[in-house]
């Protein structure tokens, strides 16, 4: 024990100093990758977000429209189920009241599922709640 | 020779068809009915019914003694209402199912009687909303003994 004590707190402590060194600098990369990502010349989509309270603002999306299905019984029905990743400090009071409208079209926020990570995924409809 | 539960499944398919507000419905969901469609059901397609013969069809009593041999069957038959709107379409689809249904239950003296059982509401959102049902039945039905026809 005399002997293998020292071994573990000295890899504990080697532990300690790979998280320390490892974590902070990549949540910092996170950060600095949100413009980035954003960005029009990559991922980001122009919109429009009418808050709740109704003013508008515009902000850039990453949008997406996956196709969804839709199990009823023992049938499967084919939709989309758009959804918008925006930064949080965009839409910092987002709920299914507000709207945003892309490429022309008017969706209606149907779920906010913000995030740790300074984005918030919103799950979009056509139709209003 | 045909078999008799699938003759019966296509009657049920062909009174659907009729199903139309100028046929003095509510809805006009008879214009996409179809009997097992696998598969994913797509937005033109709707408003559909997808009718199956599900989950099993059960035999419920036979008759020896009488001039003919017979063995009586009960199928309990599902459809699934698939409609892009909202969920108060689907409940007037319920109800032009039920009044279909009403118009001969026996589907051409194909069966013995219809029995209805229950209807369950489904409503979810994607890109639009998307509401719709499943609805039971069973239909009574004979046939020769031992001959599915």
């Amino acid at each position: 024990m005399a002997v293998l004590f020292p071994l573990v707190r000295e890899r504990g402590h080697d532990a300690d100093l790979y998280l320390n060194r490892q974590l902070r600098p990549l949540t910092q990369i996170w950060e600095s990758d949100l413009d980035v990502l954003f960005d029009p010349q990559d991922f980001g989509v122009a919109s429009t977000y009418t808050d709740p309270l109704g003013a508008t603002h515009s902000i850039t999306v990453i949008f997406d429209e996956a196709s969804l299905d839709v199990q009823i019984g023992n049938s499967s029905f084919e939709s989309v189920g758009p959804t918008a990743l925006a930064k949080s400090a965009d839409v910092p009071t987002v709920n299914n009241k507000a709207t945003l409208l892309i490429n022309s079209v008017t969706y209606h926020v149907v779920e906010v599922s913000p995030s740790a990570t300074g984005v918030t995924m919103l799950k979009l409809s056509k139709d209003a709640v | 020779m045909s078999v008799r539960a699938d003759d019966i499944l296509t009657a049920i398919q062909l009174r659907f068809k009729t199903i139309s507000v100028s046929t003095g419905y509510h809805t006009t969901f008879g214009q996409n009915v179809f009997i097992c469609r696998p598969g994913k059901i797509e937005l033109q397609d709707h408003p559909a019914l997808n009718i199956w013969d599900a989950p099993e069809t059960a035999k419920i009593g036979d008759m020896t003694d009488g001039p003919a041999s017979i063995d009586r069957w009960r199928m309990p038959v599902q459809v699934d209402i698939l409609f892009a709107g909202t969920s108060s379409q689907v409940r007037a689809a319920i109800a032009d199912i039920y009044k279909s249904i009403g118009t001969d239950h026996t589907w051409g003296e194909l069966a013995e009687a219809t029995y209805l059982f229950k209807h369950s509401l489904t409503v979810d959102q994607a890109e639009n909303k998307i509401s719709g049902a499943t609805v039971m039945f069973y239909v009574d039905y004979r046939n020769a003994r031992f001959q599915e026809s």
